[in-house]
């Protein structure tokens, strides 16, 4: 492995493709920003919910060769599915647990007992071997400055953009946002005020794991799958919102991105990281935010719960 | 010892004297009695472990007991300090590769080996505890598994030390006949009498098992012990009561790698070979798993989780296997909620329930319970 | 809500029933075997390369354990379920395999029992299954047992009871210290062997290749990088650009595919296995003008179905017939398995996809072994694997054959050809060459 000359086009490629990693580690960071602040509770759980949720749209598009459902409708038919399902999930194995920050050990066992039965639920249904997943936006590339950009490559940044939007937006003006609002700010004066706290909690998980398919199904893209795809992913996922704050959404987007960036450029020119070693700056990142400015780059000063 | 799931059937075959007993002793003695006479028992069928069952199902105790001490460290940091490490393995890892680097590669004696190894993993738990000061709760558990991810990652990394993915033997050159030296997997042999190696290793790490069950003891009931659960319970008030909770939390994040790392070494010594995939997410949720089902802040727990990590795949029915750890999930999830305590709170619970009965036949009040 | 509670509470309750099931079973240590004794001196006629099977420096030497009369019991360890599942399609063509041989009546007349533990790839429960499979269930031998890692785990303790390794499912060069561990042998050409034909080939059509590699952290990937080194050490060709990956971190291979595209190679290896092996044949982009070489263990229709149309053109080596190609489903062998492992416990894709028949193939050429051997002890049956000379079992290509001598010749498998992808299917692009007794000059290192 040696240094490569620099080349301008070589690293705008980089860049290029730092957002497109970047997209969805952003896309999970939402969700996991969702669930943080409707929950106070980091979800182990997340990347494998995706993974899940991605099988699923898988299964309904047709399998490896397609013929099914079309691949768009199968997406929103499964984000339908997912939100249900994580909000019956969170009240039967969340919500027992009460507050998180109190019995951290709880939490994390339950996410992790999650974790293990999300991962194996393909093999109980279908197989583990590996499979592809009709793409959502095609194989072509388009040449943009002498640089080619894959579809995919920006219809997950527009996807994104979207979902940020789209997140904002019901933050910003539905009921559901408000009382998330109130909800992560003081779970107890917003029972008071007659926000329905267990619902909002429960429509707070279901909205996380629905966007979450989105960036399962954009993670798969054109490749081949099995169900480890997303173990690496959510790390790295993490390490955006642990950037960004984990309240923050404007925090989890732009964490995400960077992950991305620092992902895949830096072991392009920085030997002793090399494509072998792809975790460590995940890893360094974490530590060093949580060490240095815990609440990360957007999000609130945590108050320390005596 | 404590009450233990034994205890049932011998206190119901005890029922028949209970009169009897009823008028000789008192309650607590009784009750204590019963538990010293189980703990017997256990003792023995433990004892007699290597006479039951063939080497290669007993290598299997041997390793229950290497992971048991390792989960016993985990829950003096989890179960009675609060921090939660879902990166235990790594601990583990660095003690079992530590003890293979000395062992195979400059011969070192196995214990002494394994002394040295627990200690490196001790060391290299202070050094990640300084952080842990200031990353606390949820956070440490994200720090742990990202650790844990990588760990695997960093042994390949440094192949001309640790032999990268290919792992590495503990083996030493061995004349198995005039002229012919062939490399031997280095195992622990009996001093004395005619036992195999299988059975001399058991008896070896339950040995060292049995200390580090000591140490344990002793340290949960003294004043540091006192300061863990303190810290524990509320950081807060564990200050304003003088509680030096940088102090406290740093060395149990220390002495809890040093168990971690010893139970490593004495894996490494049980395996005769260790491989760096091992070492990563999967064993480290193990070990939590262990701690959560054997009954976190138990002394004991910890090794009834241990044996449902070696056991695991026996336990599955053959037809499951495919999806046995969609059950693990499951059971999981069903036992923090069902019996937070894990098994040994289980066992207390029904343990009260029999002593209330016991001494409400003398009009006693029930049994106080005890840490165990 | 409530079946599911029902479920798992019966779950709870099989779970604490096989807990004390297991204490029962386990119980009794035998304490009464007796011992064999030396299978003393069957072979005499045989040639040299036997002469580094030696009975007398076993740890405890079993001759004949798990064969009777009517039966003989065979073990392997294989990854049933968890990330490497696939390669359970290994031991289904393997139980198809013996199923077929026993209703036709068995093997050197014997009905043959295979005893099979799921290790998910793990050395560790690879070790324990072996341990299992030797001490509990007294096999004779073990057969296609997947993994280096996992075949490295257990290799002493097999060499220090004697007990047969055969078909072993990788080629990994280390498997050519024969003199050193003569119970082992290789099922594979090895992955040194495979670089070797490679650059045979590329003498021909590219005498000035410039190689990038993509290589695993592994001793797969030590094994084609070494080869490599070596192999170019001598001519005009120059491996230029190397990039590594961990297989086992379930991370991608596109940042380094992108970074070897950056190189001026003109060949591509791409030395992924598993699903990584397709997708890195995706991530090589449309203007990187490469010849790419992709492994053995990636040839298999079922790999490549999952190339999206990216394996056209790329080539490999090859000995054993594919079930997938057109030809050679019409030779007699390969007809010959198409149909009877499906009436035996394949599925119609698992038999055309081609991971099944590798497990055939072990299962054959462990069958020929044995029936070869003078008598069926440990002692005869390792000799006879060490002393093959033009065997042809199971599904190898024609003029294919299977040739050993002991440590001088430890490879079985040393013939390979090159075939080309085209339109979907392999085409012959370099004829057959038989390296016999060469795999241990190139691995470098």
């Amino acid at each position: 492995m040696h240094l490569l000359a620099f080349d301008t086009e070589f690293f705008l490629q980089r860049i290029f493709a730092g957002f497109e990693s970047g997209a969805v580690y952003a896309m999970l960071g939402l969700g996991l920003v969702i669930i943080y602040r409707s929950s106070g509770l980091l979800n182990f759980a997340q990347g494998e919910m995706a993974m899940f949720s991605t099988y699923l749209v898988w299964a309904l598009v047709g399998g490896d060769g397609g013929g099914g459902m079309n691949v768009w409708l199968a997406l929103v038919l499964v984000m339908i599915i997912s939100f249900a399902g994580a909000a019956v999930i969170q009240a039967a194995v969340i919500r027992p647990l009460g507050d998180p920050h109190l019995n951290p050990l709880a939490v994390v066992i339950v996410t992790i007992g999650l974790y293990l039965t999300m991962h194996e639920l393909p093999a109980l249904f279908w197989d583990s071997a590996n499979h592809q997943l009709t793409p959502l936006f095609g194989t072509g590339s388009i040449d943009i400055a002498g640089t080619a950009f894959t579809y995919r490559a920006l219809g997950a940044v527009v996807l994104l953009l979207v979902e940020a939007a789209a997140f904002w937006a019901i933050l910003r003006y539905t009921k559901l946002g408000l009382a998330l609002r109130a909800v992560s700010t003081n779970s107890e004066s917003a029972s008071l005020s007659g926000v329905a706290v267990q619902r909002t909690l429960m429509l707070g998980w279901g909205l996380a794991v629905a966007i979450g398919v989105v960036a399962g199904v954009t993670t798969v893209g054109t490749q081949v799958f099995d169900p480890n795809f997303m173990l690496v992913v959510i790390i790295y996922a993490f390490a955006g919102v642990t950037l960004g704050g984990f309240d923050s959404p404007l925090g989890a987007v732009v964490g995400g991105l960077t992950v991305g960036l620092i992902t895949e450029t830096l072991p392009f020119y920085v030997d002793a990281i090399g494509g072998e070693f792809q975790l460590m700056p995940a890893f360094v990142l974490i530590l060093v935010v949580l060490l240095v400015r815990p609440q990360g780059l957007f999000g609130r000063r945590e108050v320390n719960r005596v | 010892m404590s009450e233990d799931s034994a205890a049932l059937p011998a206190a119901a075959a005890a029922t028949a004297d209970v009169t009897r007993l009823d008028a000789l002793l008192a309650p607590n003695r009784r009750a204590q009695m019963v538990k010293a006479v189980v703990g017997l028992v256990v003792v023995l069928i433990i004892l007699s472990l290597p006479f039951q069952y063939a080497d290669f199902q007993l290598d299997r105790f041997s390793k229950v007991i290497a992971f048991a001490i390792a989960a016993m460290g985990l829950n003096l940091l989890t179960g009675f300090t609060g921090q939660v490490s879902v990166g235990h393995a790594v601990f583990f890892g660095l003690g079992a590769y530590t003890t293979a680097i000395l062992v195979n590669d400059h011969g070192w004696a196995l214990l002494a080996a394994a002394a040295v190894a627990a200690l490196v993993a001790g060391a290299v738990g202070v050094v990640v505890g300084l952080p842990a000061l200031r990353i606390s709760g949820l956070y440490l558990a994200l720090v742990t598994l990202a650790l844990a991810m990588l760990f695997p990652q960093v042994i390949k990394r440094f192949a001309w030390l640790t032999g990268g993915s290919e792992g590495k033997p503990l083996r030493t050159d061995v004349e198995v006949a005039p002229g012919v030296v062939k490399p031997r997997t280095v195992r622990f042999e009996a001093p004395f009498g005619d036992l195999t190696s299988s059975q001399w290793t058991f008896y070896v790490f339950l040995a060292i098992g049995a200390v580090f069950y000591l140490v344990a003891w002793n340290l949960i009931r003294s004043r540091m012990g006192r300061a863990m659960v303190a810290v524990r319970d509320n950081e807060i008030a564990a200050t304003s009561n003088g509680v030096h909770l940088a102090r406290v939390k740093v060395s149990t994040f220390g002495l809890s790698a040093l168990f971690a790392g010893a139970g490593g070494a004495l894996y490494a010594l049980g395996e005769g070979n260790v491989v760096p995939d091992k070492f990563g997410v999967e064993d480290s949720i193990y070990l939590l798993v262990a701690v959560v089902v054997g009954g976190a802040a138990s002394l004991w727990g910890p090794a009834l989780g241990a044996i449902a990590i070696v056991f695991l795949a026996d336990l599955v029915p053959e037809n499951l296997q495919p999806v046995s750890r969609l059950i693990q999930g499951l059971l999981l999830i069903g036992l923090i909620i069902a019996a937070p305590g894990g098994i040994t709170g289980l066992a207390r619970r029904l343990g009260a329930t029999v002593a209330r009965r016991f001494s409400s036949a003398s009009h006693n009040p029930p049994i106080e319970e005890e840490p165990t | 809500m409530t079946q599911l509670r029902t479920w798992r509470r019966s779950r709870l309750l099989a779970g604490a029933l096989s807990l004390t099931m297991i204490a029962a079973a386990c119980g009794g240590r035998d304490d009464g075997e007796s011992s064999s004794g030396s299978g003393g001196d069957t072979g005499s006629e045989q040639a040299a390369g036997d002469s580094i099977v030696d009975v007398s420096i076993c740890a405890d030497y079993q001759a004949a354990a798990g064969v009777t009369d009517d039966t003989i019991k065979l073990g392997t360890s294989m990854p049933q379920s968890g990330p490497f599942a696939i390669f359970g399609q290994i031991l289904n063509g393997l139980e198809a395999y013996f199923d077929w041989r026993n209703s036709e009546g068995g093997v050197a007349g014997r009905q043959v029992e295979l005893v099979a533990y799921d290790d998910e790839y793990k050395a560790d429960r690879t070790a324990e299954n072996v341990k299992k499979l030797v001490a509990e269930d007294e096999v004779f031998a073990l057969v296609g047992v997947l993994g280096t890692q996992n075949n490295l785990g257990v290799r002493d303790y097999l060499d220090e009871n004697c007990v047969p390794d055969l078909a072993v499912a990788t080629g990994s060069p280390q498997w050519g210290e024969a003199a050193q561990y003569p119970w082992l042998q290789g099922g594979i050409p090895s992955y040194a062997l495979e670089m070797k034909r490679l650059v045979d080939y590329l003498a021909e059509e590219q005498p000035d290749a410039k190689i990038a590699l993509l290589r695993q952290n592994d001793d797969f990937g030590d094994a084609y990088e070494n080869a490599l080194a070596e192999l170019t050490a001598d001519n005009d060709m120059e491996v230029v650009a190397t990039e590594t990956y961990d297989a086992q971190a379930s991370t991608d291979t596109k940042a380094q595919v992108e970074k070897l595209a950056q190189s001026d190679a003109t060949v591509f290896i791409n030395g992924a296995s598993g699903s990584q092996c397709p997708n890195t044949l995706k991530f090589v982009p449309d203007d990187w003008d490469v010849l790419t070489y992709v492994s053995i263990t990636c040839t298999s229709k079922l790999a490549l179905s999952l190339a999206g149309g990216k394996d056209e053109g790329i080539i490999s080596t090859q000995a054993a017939l594919d079930p997938a190609t057109p030809e050679d489903a019409e030779q007699p062998k390969m007809k010959e398995f198409l149909t009877e492992s499906v009436k035996h416990g394949l599925t119609q894709d698992e038999a055309e996809q081609g991971v099944a028949a590798i497990g055939w193939g072990f299962g054959a050429q462990v069958s020929g072994i044995l029936e070869a051997s003078p008598e069926l002890t440990r002692e005869d049956v390792m000799k006879t694997a060490w002393t093959l000379d033009g065997a042809d079992y199971g599904l190898l290509r024609e003029g294919v054959t299977l040739n050993t001598d002991g440590a001088e010749d430890p490879w079985a498998l040393e013939s390979l050809r090159v075939i080309k992808r085209v339109d979907g299917e392999w085409t012959e692009a370099g004829e057959n060459i038989d390296y016999n007794g060469q795999s241990n000059d190139f691995v470098g290192g």
